[in-house]
């Protein structure tokens, strides 16, 4: 037991140095990246939050993430009644397809997206990039959509047009609020995709679409500015909190319900 | 309230070309009728509910109302309530709500609904737990919340897919008498698909009894324990005893290994094939020298209020029921003396093959 528990700290440790590494490092006050650094203070966070050149980047890649939740959604949420409710000839097919965007290495996928979006004119635009997250996006939203769609009890439906609902009526006051937290937790991981995605946004973006980790990877290779760490932890902080919130929201509801006296059957 | 009859004429149900799940079953239900639809899983019981509810279409046949047929007539607009086994509540929303969607859909005044919905949940004991989740509620309390939100909107017709399935027995028992009294109260039409034989026993007006996707009989609970029609009805409700026999004319019955016994006559040819039900309790110990045959007792099982002697009459297995004070000392290896009266004896003509 306690060398199960060692080795857990170590493997805990290990995914969490980068981290260690980095959010001091954003608080450095050394004009190049070293660690440790030698003094601290905020000029890094100041840098980053005043210069057009990260902050066009990060707006960018919030209207890219919330592009790219939308269109997700949209193709996964139909994709997955299809493959869950219907049976019809190649679904295994079209379910493979579907996958295939987390099976492909990303550099394949960038490399195919910067040739052909290259003949159809859409390198360097937004359209362009947001296709490209939605594909990524797709098959992680597809299957947390379909897990829940597997067990949603039918009988629900059922109920409701027994009880007087339209097909429109059920879909929107039953299945889609039952089906509400999968929704949401799809939007967030391809929001999240979308939004810390490198590969794709450097073959693709161009200098007025880049996106914040774009921006990173070049202000990295150009330069090494330290402010690179101050926009790593920023966007580590991002991601935290989509994941955090949605968990925070549902302990409190817990919470607040958990305080109504249990009724005891007789 | 509702004064029309359903039917069901020739309805088939038909998945693939395989034995049709439902196979020509035609029933009339009077407005008012607890009807149960009893029968082992796979009989076509639920099929046909679901038919009724309009969740699928029968192959063939047709489902009328008053006359007027429903099969074109989608399940939100048939004004049937529906129970389910697994209650189906809508788990988003509260007590109240889950009971108040039938006549949200119906666009009610707030207010009325309102008080629709405290009728409705006072009528099944909860008013107390409007405001609650349905899965803050226990099984029961969850099955009554379903029963007041499938009859709250006043439909035709409520039908109940093994409603009590799911309870301990404790509970169930609970309910079947609730469920009595609020049909008794609301003089709806239920209902009640069942594979409990007892259930259906103690609930029905009359029972349907369901096998193979067809029915067998359709009967008040008495006239079907008196007088089941098949040999399948005979040994699915109550225990019983069947003996193959076959008859000789003028109400004689010879039955292998045993000999011959007088019952009822049905006029039958002589030499036709029967089966010969007696139950276990119309079986009495004989006085002296009034026995009909000797029961070599293998096995006596002690129910309290009554002894359930199990053993052989000649070379048929036959179950008997003696009352508690009739079978003290009674143990295996014993000789019982026996004795019925011939009209005890329902006599079921075997199928023509």
């Amino acid at each position: 037991m306690r060398t199960l528990t060692f080795l857990a700290t170590l493997i805990a440790l290990f995914i969490a140095v980068p981290l260690l590494i980095v959010v001091p490092m954003s608080f450095s006050a050394n004009a190049s990246l070293q660690f440790p650094p030698s003094a601290y203070w905020l000029g890094n966070y100041r840098h980053f939050f005043s210069d057009i050149n990260w902050m066009q980047p990060l707006f960018n890649s919030l209207a890219i993430g919330a592009a790219t939740v939308v269109l997700t959604l949209l193709l996964a949420i139909p994709a997955s009644f299809a493959l869950v409710r219907h049976h019809f000839v190649g679904r295994g097919a079209f379910n493979l397809l579907l996958m295939l965007p987390m099976i492909v290495p990303q550099i394949v996928m960038a490399l195919g997206y910067y040739m052909y979006f290259g003949s159809l004119g859409l390198t360097q635009s937004f359209t362009g990039i947001i296709i490209a997250h939605t594909c990524l996006g797709i098959p992680v939203a597809t299957l947390i959509i379909t897990a829940a769609l597997k067990s949603f009890d039918n009988n629900l439906e059922r109920a409701a047009s027994s009880l007087g609902a339209t097909p429109l009526a059920t879909f929107r006051l039953v299945t889609f609020p039952v089906l509400r937290p999968a929704v949401l937790v799809a939007a967030l991981f391809s929001f999240i995709q979308s939004f810390d995605e490198t590969v794709i946004a450097v073959f693709i973006s161009g200098r007025d679409t880049a996106t914040l980790p774009r921006q990173m990877f070049n202000s990295f290779r150009m330069e090494a500015d330290p402010v690179i760490s101050a926009a790593s932890s920023f966007l580590f902080v991002m991601v935290l909190a989509c994941m955090l919130v949605p968990l925070a929201a549902r302990l409190t509801k817990r919470a607040t319900r958990g305080s109504l006296p249990a009724q005891v059957a007789h | 309230m509702p004064a029309h009859p359903l039917t069901l004429h020739n309805v088939v149900k038909r998945y693939d070309n395989l034995q049709p799940a439902v196979d020509n079953v035609s029933l009339q239900i009077e407005p008012g009728e607890f009807v149960s639809f009893l029968g082992p899983s796979g009989s076509g019981k639920t099929t046909t509910l679901m038919m009724i509810a309009g969740f699928q279409q029968p192959t063939s046949g047709d489902i009328r109302i008053g006359g007027r047929a429903i099969d074109q007539v989608p399940p939100h607009a048939r004004n049937i309530g529906v129970v389910f086994q697994n209650y189906a509540l809508f788990p988003h929303m509260s007590v109240a709500d889950n009971v108040g969607f039938a006549l949200r859909m119906r666009g009610v005044a707030k207010a009325e609904k309102a008080r629709k919905v405290g009728v409705a949940l006072e009528m099944v004991g909860l008013g107390q737990l409007a405001g609650r989740r349905p899965a803050e509620l226990s099984g029961g309390q969850q099955q009554r919340v379903a029963l007041a939100r499938a009859l709250v909107f006043e439909p035709d017709l409520i039908l109940l897919d093994e409603p009590l399935g799911a309870l301990d027995k404790n509970m169930r028992e609970h309910m079947q008498v609730e469920l009595k009294r609020i049909h008794q109260e609301l003089g709806v039409t239920m209902i009640y698909v069942t594979h409990d034989q007892t259930e259906a026993m103690t609930m029905s007006d009359r029972i349907a009894v369901f096998n193979h996707g067809r029915i067998e009989q359709i009967a008040a609970p008495q006239e079907m324990y008196l007088r089941p029609a098949t040999r399948f009805v005979a040994s699915f409700v109550g225990d019983n005893n069947l003996l193959a026999a076959t008859s000789l004319g003028n109400g004689q019955y010879r039955v292998d290994g045993l000999g011959d016994l007088h019952a009822g006559d049905l006029a039958l040819p002589a030499g036709s094939n029967v089966d010969l039900l007696l139950r276990p309790e119309m079986i009495r110990v004989a006085e002296p020298g009034a026995a009909h045959g000797t029961l070599q007792v293998e096995a006596a099982v002690n129910y309290g209020d009554s002894v359930l002697a199990i053993g052989k009459l000649g070379s048929n297995p036959l179950r008997v029921r003696i009352p508690g004070p009739q079978a003290r000392g009674l143990e295996a290896g014993q000789c019982l003396p026996l004795h019925w009266q011939a009209n005890d004896i329902h006599v079921i003509p075997a199928l023509h093959a």
